[in-house]
């Protein structure tokens, strides 16, 4: 199977990956989530929550044949942190 | 236990980092507490080792400033297995975070030359490990 790539710009996956999140992610999750992993496929609306972001990732692309994951830290403006706290 | 040295006021260590199809480097990656993630490339790294494409997302930078990024799935040998690991690309140097530091202490002697050693905690392995009878 050839490897996914990103069929969208960057902006585009953040613009829908954010939407889909707010509209049918975030409603359905618990306290207890927060902290964990949402990949989001942002063409389906697919998504899987796991505390691990690759474990949640390889979920999702074995549900989704080749996804276009945007992922967010439950609870969190951004995935990651690049740097010290500002 | 992955051992290295302080550089430059940097605690740096070597890596070897693996794509699909046997491509494989070493690189030298700095020790970064403040990255939260497992390892950060720049963007000719990622593309030398034909890594994955696997996701985007929203990072922010040390001044508060927010950036999206892509997120590539690759391996890294880590403590002497391969484990396999998400992969930024970000237009830094190599950077070592905190999710490939999960389970594991670090000490930096934090001198010129100084040594860092970083050593498994005990219990489980960490995230990504194959071990030896999973094969």
């Amino acid at each position: 199977m050839a490897p996914t790539k990103r069929r969208y710009s960057k902006e585009e996956m953040a613009r829908r990956g954010d939407a889909i999140y707010k509209a049918n992610v975030l409603p359905r999750l618990g306290p207890e989530e927060t902290g964990k992993f949402a990949a989001i496929d942002i063409e389906t609306g697919n998504f899987e929550i796991d505390v691990d972001e690759l474990t949640a990732c390889d979920r999702l692309s074995a549900r989704v044949p080749d996804p276009q994951i945007w992922l967010v830290k439950v609870g969190s403006q951004y995935l990651h942190r690049f740097g010290g706290r500002a | 236990m992955i051992t290295g040295r302080v550089t430059d006021r940097e605690a740096r260590v070597k890596l070897i980092v693996r794509g699909p199809r046997k491509r494989e480097r070493t690189i030298p990656a700095v020790i970064d507490t403040g990255y939260t993630a497992f390892l950060a490339l720049p963007p000719a790294l990622v593309a030398s080792l034909h890594l994955s494409w696997k996701s985007s997302g929203r990072g922010t930078l040390a001044d508060g400033s927010a950036c999206l990024f892509d997120v590539y799935s690759g391996k890294v040998v880590w403590d002497g297995k391969e484990r396999s690991v998400l992969i930024d690309e970000v237009d830094t140097d190599p950077l070592v975070g905190m999710a490939l530091l999960s389970g594991y202490e670090l000490k930096i002697e934090n001198r010129p030359g100084g040594r860092v050693t970083i050593k498994r905690i005990g219990g489980r392995p960490a995230h990504g490990t194959r071990r030896r009878q999973d094969r």
